[in-house]
């Protein structure tokens, strides 16, 4: 397992365990850059014998599909990536009767890494920076 | 097309000890990538190895660059990124790394096509079948 090193800064943040705290700080990874569809398109290419247009169409394809599959209430299992489901926030009531769709406040997918990403996440270590670096343009 | 959802028995965490009911979304299926390389092989021209293997392909090169701090844009559907925890700190010059971040978290941010379509999405009561009345496993 390779160890990485994640460069970060501290800003100004809101406590949800003590709303009375002012001036708090939390660390914000300072992230190295965007990469977009076509990119990764482009490095599965290299790895594969299709060509990049092929990878986009079929992963275009791909996530069609899975958010059709969340709308419909399956879950979605992504290798040693993990894995994407539904849930809901909603009200509460006091008996089961009363439950209805308008309890529904809003719904929005979830993602869960896998536990071999959850491990690989454990051996990262982070390196304070004060100016964040300017994101790599690729 | 609709999210389901099962009435359960829950706590309120401002009133522990009253007793609630809440909705949750019940999983109706699961897809492992087989299945959903064979959903997306149906509709096009390529076989079910070549989306299995762009599949996972896919998850790995987003793994490994979401680990050195990139930002994995999947055009509408959302974004992968690496973000960081930690206990709220008094002042800059207090913070001490090993006292306060917790482990990273990968997160799914939703696309703005997947959200709109989370808010309009439908409802329904996950109803199970009587009994005598399932189907037949042959």
């Amino acid at each position: 397992m390779t160890r990485r090193e994640i460069p970060y800064h501290l800003v100004p943040a809101v406590t949800w365990v003590d709303h009375t705290k002012q001036n708090v700080f939390a660390p914000h990874v300072v992230y190295r850059g965007h990469l977009d569809l076509r990119f990764l398109a482009a490095q599965i290419s290299l790895r594969s014998h299709m060509t990049e247009a092929d990878v986009v169409a079929i992963l275009q394809s791909f996530l069609t599909n899975a958010a059709l599959f969340l709308l419909q209430s399956h879950a979605m299992r992504l290798g040693d990536l993990g894995y994407l489901t539904s849930a809901i926030r909603t009200d509460l009531v006091d008996k089961p009767d009363d439950y209805s769709h308008a309890n529904i406040r809003k719904a929005h997918p979830v993602f869960v890494p896998s536990s071999f990403l959850k491990a690989q996440m454990r051996a990262i270590t982070y390196r304070k920076v004060t100016e964040p670096e300017p994101e790599e343009v690729l | 097309m609709a999210i389901q959802y099962i009435v359960r028995k829950g706590t309120n965490p401002r009133i522990p000890d009253q007793e609630v009911f809440l909705g949750r979304v019940k999983q109706v299926d699961a897809h492992d990538t087989l299945s959903l390389a064979e959903k997306v092989a149906d509709e096009s021209s390529a076989t079910v190895a070549d989306v299995m293997g762009v599949i996972s392909n896919l998850a790995h090169v987003m793994q490994t660059y979401v680990m050195d701090g990139y930002i994995c844009e999947l055009g509408d559907f959302g974004s992968f990124r690496l973000t960081m925890r930690s206990a709220g700190c008094d002042s800059v010059e207090a913070w001490k790394p090993k006292q306060f971040i917790r482990p990273a978290r990968l997160t799914f941010h939703p696309g703005k096509q997947l959200r709109m379509a989370y808010e309009t999405a439908q409802f329904k009561a996950f109803e199970t079948a009587p009994k005598g009345e399932e189907e037949a496993p042959f």
